[in-house]
């Protein structure tokens, strides 16, 4: 298999994240939405990291997971 | 104050145990010394001292009895935050919690160590819900290294660190997900121990990621350490035998170079080149690292999502925006990071064919500790928040849940750099053996307070 292409991800603006907030049905103060978008890229940039492996799909998922 | 209790553990424990010192003298001086110094610098942040007292003297009431309190005797110890005390409230380090309902009982790891002797002082100073590497904390203020006192203790678990580095107590138990008692071990210049991943109990431990954390010891003293891991195991079997001969140490090179000053390159490199041991490299360190940012980030804010989403104000801003991004995040992210998490574990566990102990650096760049005025560090050529960065080197070892002993780098500097020592899941004695050989060769040791 392949490795996943790296594509560049959309950057969250502030009006994509109010509506994904209100899209899972999270209301959140609107100071809010600033420090949301910078999480979002760091997670879109450890996202795109992990993607670079390309795993089998026989790979399965980590076999403990103690919620 | 006297100075009683500023000694190892053993060393206190044989004299309780004898009689020749009261566990009661021993935790009146550790009290005092934490009060003298205060919370920022002592690390602790509540004293349970009606209850410490009591304990100690039921210690002292077992000696004149002539009985044996066992192997820990009146050795005070604190916890972080993060543990349940019996009647008081686990804060995690959260102002958000301070209405919280009191823990109906002690955390299973201090009712084991209590078993044992040791009598718990108080609580210690974390980070929001353990969600950052600097030991700064909005309601508890800032863990300030005892070895400079314009640095950073590291965090989460700083509090923890500064305790046992200021000489407070010889012990404290702290928490790891991802890095949280790696870290300030390093920066505050002793020794801390992460487990195979579950080899402690967590029972009674506020969670953060779930699959991901460990509670772990930090201590002064390498003795000491194993003391308290036998009991917190209660004194089972190893489950693995310590090779007859030399142990093989390897290095891992590669992307940890990569953001590693010359300096502290070279210092580690002379070390690896003491033992005989060779670099290599851990494949996909980079990848092991996001994944464990996107587990981390999944799971802590899964187990926050009514609070948090309910009374966002009620978090420090920078764990509210970080819980309420990772809600957002496409679950198939996360279920690749887990898958990675297994693959990579997998292929981990072929490395220690090669070599037993591999030796990591604990924090990237010059290894040492941030100003708290400016707390940030050099990483890929660009400034970036300590809070999220210290824990770069930490968080790869413990996704595929590698047992880790963090020990102190001797060299000419003021600042104290920490070095992992990584072992394959359930060598966690070989850590210890490895250890022991570098601090009898002098290569690594305990650096005192200026």
């Amino acid at each position: 298999m392949d490795s996943e292409e790296e594509k560049s991800f959309q950057k969250p603006t502030r009006s994509s994240v109010r509506s994904r907030l209100a899209e899972a049905g999270y209301e959140v103060p609107d100071n809010c939405i600033d420090g949301i978008i910078e999480n979002l890229v760091v997670l879109q940039k450890h996202a795109q990291t992990v993607r670079r492996l390309p795993l089998d799909e026989r790979h399965e998922l980590a076999p403990k997971y103690f919620p | 104050m006297t100075s009683c209790h500023r000694r190892t553990a053993q060393a206190i424990a044989v004299d309780v145990r004898a009689g020749r010192v009261s566990a009661l003298d021993i935790c009146r001086s550790a009290i005092a010394h934490i009060e003298q110094l205060g919370s920022e610098r002592s690390g602790f942040t509540r004293i349970f001292e009606e209850r410490a007292l009591h304990r100690a003297k039921a210690i002292d009431n077992t000696v004149l009895a002539g009985l044996d309190p066992g192997p820990l005797a009146g050795v005070p110890f604190g916890v972080a935050e993060m543990f349940d005390v019996a009647v008081e409230r686990t804060m995690a380090g959260a102002q958000i919690r301070s209405g919280a309902r009191l823990s109906a009982a002690d955390a299973k790891s201090i009712q084991m160590l209590e078993r044992a002797g040791a009598i718990l002082i108080g609580t210690q100073n974390m980070d929001e819900f353990g969600y950052g590497f600097e030991g700064v904390n909005a309601l508890s203020g800032t863990s300030i290294n005892p070895h400079d006192e314009k640095r950073l203790a590291g965090g989460a678990c700083g509090g923890s660190a500064v305790a046992v580095a200021s000489e407070a107590v010889p012990f404290s138990l702290g928490f790891d997900a991802n890095g949280q008692l790696r870290v300030p071990a390093a920066l505050c210049g002793i020794i801390g121990f992460k487990p195979t991943h579950l080899d402690f109990s967590r029972q009674g431990t506020y969670p953060f990621v779930p699959s991901l954390d460990d509670v772990g010891p930090l201590t002064r003293d390498l003795d000491d350490l194993m003391l308290v891991r036998d009991v917190l195991r209660d004194f089972a079997p190893e489950k693995c035998a310590i090779p007859r001969g030399d142990l093989r140490f390897g290095r891992f090179g590669g992307w940890f170079d990569q953001n590693l000053d010359v300096e502290f390159r070279t210092l580690i490199q002379n070390l690896v080149s003491a033992v005989g041991g060779r670099t290599t490299e851990l494949q996909h360190a980079e990848l092991a690292r996001a994944a464990a940012s996107l587990i981390t980030g999944a799971e802590a804010a899964n187990l926050h999502r009514t609070m948090v989403t309910r009374t966002p104000m009620g978090y420090e801003p920078a764990t509210r925006d970080r819980f309420l991004a990772a809600l957002l995040m496409p679950a198939d992210d996360y279920l690749q990071a887990k898958r990675f998490q297994y693959w990579a574990g997998g292929q981990a566990e072929k490395q220690f064919e090669y070599n037993d102990v591999y030796i990591v650096p604990a924090v990237p760049g010059s290894g040492s500790a941030p100003l708290i005025e400016d707390p940030t560090i050099m990483f890929d050529g660009v400034v970036r928040t300590a809070r999220s960065y210290l824990g770069t080197f930490t968080q790869p070892i413990s996704l595929i849940g590698l047992p880790t002993l963090v020990v102190p780098l001797v060299h000419d500097g003021a600042l104290p750099l920490g070095i992992q020592l990584v072992a394959a899941p359930g060598a966690d004695a070989l850590l210890f053996a490895a250890a022991r050989q570098l601090f009898e060769t002098g290569l690594v040791a305990v650096p005192k307070l200026p």
